[in-house]
């Protein structure tokens, strides 16, 4: 039977995920447009593998511990999207990871401790890793996007507790 | 139950859209010249030598100087398979100018003939293909020209703008005899 409420490991795996994707952002923008050198890229890929961890640690915790079930003040469609969404961030997410861990190791120079073989990572295959990578931030985008949006409608609109079941505060 | 304040909230959400923003500005590219061009294969040389897998040598005699010959040859170095298992080599014939540059910036032992400055045609970055750009001072410059890849290197292989600044060439196992002829033993 699922738990009322979001254990601290699953709160705090769930900030530790946007303050990584938060760094990763910022050092691929700073990279990209030519604000810092190639030592950004390094963070970007060292903070892609601590996101790899903490994916595989808040997956592990969801299918033990399960999640905490929606308030029965959610309408049906409410939850039946919400469950979507939080399925295609961690689709997202997983993807997200595995694509760029394989897009790094194709660099001569990288910050991975285990990158994958330079023949798969500079083969087509690994190219078109690398474009899916790309695309994959405009998938995440709109998953982040429907995810804060119903955020802010339970917290302003509903006026519920769902998002406080997410703070550090009550813990 | 504990409730969020409006601060909490606007603190908290206001931080994570901010985070995603750069990943929009991030799916830009830049097109640049060579930006239609194929990024496997190098362009600009005025001379075309193919040689079986293996050691193997070549006859640039001919090369006048500000020219460069590519030698291209089959292997299975995983270094070379954004190449497409083609391994590609530069030999330049200096001019003065490159010549008196190169003294001061080759890499040390890098170099055998300052004369002829021969280097892998390998992007440094990720492998791709370089092409030769028929400017002196930036001889070498990656294919790929999406955005921050956009490699370029001077006449001693250094990178000096794109993904490899800062970043050199690697150089094949070679040697190189200069007399009547000019010949260069590929290990």
């Amino acid at each position: 039977m699922p738990a009322l409420s979001y254990s601290t490991p699953q709160v705090l795996y769930h900030w530790l995920t946007a303050a990584l994707l938060v760094v990763m952002a910022g050092t691929g923008l700073a990279y990209s447009y030519e604000l810092a050198d190639a030592g950004a890229m390094r963070v970007h890929q060292i903070a892609g593998q601590g996101l790899i961890v903490v994916l595989v640690l808040r997956l592990a915790t969801r299918l033990i511990r399960g999640a905490p079930p929606g308030s029965s003040a959610h309408a049906g469609w409410e939850r039946r999207l919400a469950h979507l969404v939080h399925i295609g961030l961690y689709a997202t997410l997983f993807a997200f990871v595995v694509t760029g861990y394989v897009s790094a190791s194709a660099e001569s120079r990288n910050a991975l401790l285990a990158p994958v073989g330079l023949a798969f990572a500079r083969s087509d295959t690994g190219e078109l890793l690398l474009e899916i990578h790309y695309l994959l931030k405009w998938v995440l985008l709109a998953f982040f996007a429907l995810h804060l949006g119903g955020a802010l409608k339970h917290h302003f609109i509903d006026r519920d507790g769902t998002l406080s079941r997410m703070s550090l505060s009550r813990k | 139950m504990y409730k969020m304040t409006r601060r909490n909230v606007i603190a908290t959400m206001t931080g994570s859209a901010v985070m995603l923003c750069p990943a929009i500005l991030n799916a830009q590219s830049l097109d640049l010249d060579w930006g239609s061009l194929p990024d496997d294969t190098p362009v600009g040389e005025d001379m075309l030598i193919t040689l079986p897998a293996g050691p193997g040598e070549v006859d640039v005699t001919a090369l006048e100087p500000g020219e460069v010959a590519i030698v291209a040859r089959p292997s299975d170095d995983p270094n070379f398979t954004a190449t497409g298992g083609v391994h590609y080599v530069a030999i330049m014939r200096r001019t003065a100018a490159q010549v008196a540059f190169g003294a001061d910036n080759d890499p040390a032992g890098a170099v055998q003939n300052a004369e002829y400055f021969v280097v892998n045609l390998v992007c440094s970055h990720r492998g791709k293909a370089i092409g030769l750009t028929g400017d002196p001072s930036r001889p070498f410059a990656c294919l790929d020209r999406r955005g921050r890849h956009a490699s370029d290197y001077d006449a001693s292989g250094f990178g000096v703008a794109g993904a490899s600044d800062g970043e050199s060439l690697s150089f094949p196992s070679y040697s190189i005899a200069v007399g009547d002829t000019v010949v260069v033993a590929l290990a």
